[in-house]
């Protein structure tokens, strides 16, 4: 039998990716580094903070999404939007993860 | 809330290793999602000081931090170079070092040091050389990783030919390192020669072991080259970088090398009589080593062709 570790690590392999799928499509609306965490969460897609943060960067910086200083409360916060290359992205990568699905399940119907 | 020394610290940590023009927009990201995580664990409940440090806590180490922030990389060599780095490492240690320990032990004798010190001396700054390498060649490779255009390729792309001799061809390893060893010797001793002698004349002129006419001549231009290049044939023949034309190359240095050392011997022009005289030693000797000196030549010269044709084959 295969221990917590290994568990641990398989999961985390499978799930690497599907965050910046999340964050694409949830932030369609935008949204704040800190608000997002727990957006996330909600949602089942858990994720820390130390690598949130820098993927919202990266991705802004790939040109995913854009970002905009909103200085109208006391606290200033950055938000992110997804951009317009963004969402085709996004929608490629829901199309990618449909696929893998389905491949998924014509594997299960052979057995 | 206003901010405390503590994240003021963190955060000075963190955007210190981001380029300049993106450290105020971070640095006021990076506040701000700070004070959102420490106000949410005071309304759970949490004393200022304990929600600070927890916050701060979650984010971690802030080289690890700024390392995700600009994408360089947390490893000093990464997998895309490890391979290069520790195949380059390999070769150059088990080269270097061995020909350098050889010459120093070389040099020692000849000085006429006690054999413990030269041992010793000659570990040492082999035991230095090797570590010297090591740091050099690992730092280059951190370097050329942290080159975002250079780290995204191999430097040498891999082919099925590096692969090492199996067992069975171990011997000619071996081969290579003794040849190599004899090679770092011979050019050691030839060098020295002229610059270290236990024996002065009357004017206090050393008197080499060599004849001084292989200077004269600049025969010792190619008693030097022929060894070199040999070595480095050799090496690529261990490598299975073997063609046709390095063979044919190969076998004329060798020719050239032996006919080098059969001019010696035949014309009397190796050894230094008067260190004989000097040392005295039976003048005999030298004739001795002179028709030596032309078998082995003229042996090299009908092995060479033989050897370097079967090792094209045998690649």
């Amino acid at each position: 039998m295969y221990d917590d570790e290994v568990l641990a690590t398989h999961l985390q392999e499978l799930r690497r990716g599907t965050i910046v799928l999340a964050c694409l499509l949830l932030l369609a609306k935008p949204d704040y580094g800190y608000a997002l965490i727990e957006a996330l969460e909600e949602r089942g897609f858990a994720t820390d903070a130390n690598t949130l943060y820098p993927l919202l960067r990266r991705l802004e910086k790939q040109g995913l999404l854009v970002s905009e200083w909103d200085t109208g409360e006391a606290r200033p916060r950055k938000f992110y939007r997804t951009s317009e290359d963004g969402a085709a992205l996004a929608e490629l990568l829901t199309a990618e993860w449909r696929s893998l699905d389905t491949a998924f399940d014509t594997l299960k119907d052979r057995s | 809330m206003t901010s405390t020394p503590l994240t003021d610290r963190y955060i000075t940590a963190v955007v210190r290793g981001v380029p300049e023009k993106q450290r105020t927009d971070l640095e006021k990201e990076l506040r701000a999602s700070l004070a959102d995580a420490i106000d949410d664990r005071m309304a759970a409940g949490a004393d200022a000081k304990t929600a600070e440090h927890d916050a701060i806590l979650e984010l971690g180490d802030p080289i690890e931090l700024t390392a995700r922030y600009t994408g360089r990389p947390l490893t000093l060599i990464g997998p895309v170079l490890y391979a290069d780095w520790r195949r380059l490492l390999t070769v150059l240690e088990f080269i270097v070092v061995p020909i350098v320990f050889a010459a120093l032990v070389v040099v020692g004798i000849v000085r006429g040091d006690t054999p413990g010190g030269v041992i010793g001396g000659a570990v040492w700054t082999a035991f230095s050389v090797a570590v010297q390498l090591a740091f050099w060649v690992t730092a280059t490779f951190a370097l050329i990783e942290r080159t975002p255009s250079m780290a995204r390729k191999k430097l040498v792309p891999w082919t099925p030919d590096m692969l090492p001799e199996t067992s069975a061809k171990l011997t000619s390893r071996t081969e290579f390192v003794v040849e190599s060893t004899l090679a770092a010797l011979v050019i050691t001793a030839l060098l020295l020669s002229p610059l270290v002698s236990p024996f002065t004349d009357a004017d206090g002129t050393l008197i080499p072991f060599f004849d001084p006419w292989i200077w004269r001549s600049w025969l010792i231009v190619p008693l030097v080259a022929v060894p070199l290049l040999q070595v480095g044939a050799n090496a690529l023949k261990l490598r299975g970088r073997w063609t046709l034309p390095l063979a044919v190359g190969a076998t004329a240095v060798d020719i050239a090398g032996a006919v080098v050392i059969i001019v010696l011997g035949a014309t009397d022009h190796l050894l230094n009589h008067d260190f004989f005289v000097a040392a005295g030693w039976p003048l005999e000797a030298v004739g001795v080593v002179n028709v030596v000196v032309i078998v082995v030549g003229a042996l090299a010269i009908a092995t060479s062709a033989w050897e370097n044709i079967r090792s094209v084959r045998a690649v």
